[in-house]
């Protein structure tokens, strides 16, 4: 970015983004941001406002992670950890998952069987047969139009 | 292997290495756990949070792939999916523009107290959508860069910048009161 192109609209976009430590903005913009910082007031009010904000995010309370709730985490992890199973390697995963294949297949095929037992036995209904192929596509339309079985 | 990289620790744990996970999960413990609790807003769930991002990290080690990322990155974006989720089970979730309008619960002829001051800033940022808070928390708390924080978060950069101004004016807007106070009422 040239200087140029670096207007006090994009440095107030990047004082939003980044805040008013120019040291902390990405490194391409921080010399043109220094530059238009020196010979504009309106840059600097910018940076005044943003150096406001960041202040009040500092006195932010600190989540306090003292040693001792450090190791009383670390306790209670590795208790989970021994009542849990060890990790179980991808590629086993992946076996695991073709040896399951058996069972569905299985599973696929007795119910296939059944099915042609069950109509081959004639317990199910045999719908009508058509008398003939535009019949059988045919039909009319919710609008009450009729197609193709007319045609 | 104490003095080993997070990375090649990553990679003893995917073969079920526990020594490395100790390791891994010791070095990075208290920056995740004040991650977490940034984005969760209380010590409990924090921990809470940690725990079963660290469990995670057990048991999908084999998805690991060290092909250039950072192991943090990964680490972070585990911690950061699970405080929002954690979150979002909790409580209702705001909107993601629902924030930008000003809070008048700071009186700004009032003098306060820092512990005040605290309060009233946890509060803007406890206001913040969580994704927004999560921005804020990476970047400014945690000085990660937009891009580090766009991987975390896996958003485009552009993305994370918009996150970021949002969850800035929010802030300020909210806390403008006290801007005013300290620049003694100037603007």
């Amino acid at each position: 970015m040239t200087l140029k192109e670096f207007s006090v609209t994009e440095f107030g976009r990047l004082a939003e983004m980044h805040g008013g430590d120019i040291g902390r903005w990405p490194d391409p913009v921080r010399g043109p941001a220094l530059v238009l910082l020196a010979r504009s007031d309106a840059a600097r009010a910018i940076l005044d406002e943003a150096k406001a904000v960041d202040a009040l995010l500092d006195r932010a309370s600190v989540p306090a992670v003292s040693d001792e709730r450090a190791e009383r985490v670390l306790a209670r992890l590795s208790d989970r950890l021994d009542n849990m199973a060890p990790p179980v390697p991808y590629s086993l995963m992946a076996t695991r998952g073709t040896l399951r294949l058996w069972p569905t297949a299985g599973f696929l095929v007795a119910m296939g069987v059944a099915g042609f037992l069950v109509c081959a036995s004639g317990l199910l209904p045999a719908p009508a047969a058509a008398s003939d192929f535009t019949s059988v596509l045919g039909g009319t339309s919710y609008a009450g139009t009729t197609y193709l079985g007319r045609l | 292997m104490t003095d080993a990289d997070d990375e090649t620790l990553m990679g003893e744990v995917a073969t079920g290495n526990r020594a490395a996970f100790d390791i891994l999960s010791r070095r990075h413990l208290k920056r995740s756990l004040t991650l977490a609790q940034r984005v969760v807003g209380n010590a409990h769930d924090a921990e809470e949070v940690v725990q079963d991002a660290f469990l995670q990290i057990w048991t999908r080690a084999d998805r690991w792939h060290d092909n250039g990322a950072r192991f943090t990155t990964w680490l972070y974006r585990i911690v950061v999916n699970r405080a929002i989720d954690y979150r979002r089970r909790r409580s209702f979730d705001p909107l993601e523009e629902a924030g930008e309008m000003p809070d008048g619960g700071i009186d700004a002829e009032t003098a306060v107290s820092d512990r005040q001051i605290a309060a009233a800033v946890d509060d803007a940022i406890g206001s913040l959508p969580d994704r927004q808070r999560a921005a804020l928390s990476l970047c400014y708390y945690e000085e990660l860069s937009c891009a580090e924080a766009s991987e975390v978060m896996q958003v485009s950069v552009s993305a994370m910048e918009s996150l970021l101004v949002r969850a800035r004016r929010v802030v300020r807007s909210r806390l403008q009161p006290l801007i005013r106070q300290k620049d003694g009422g100037k603007s």
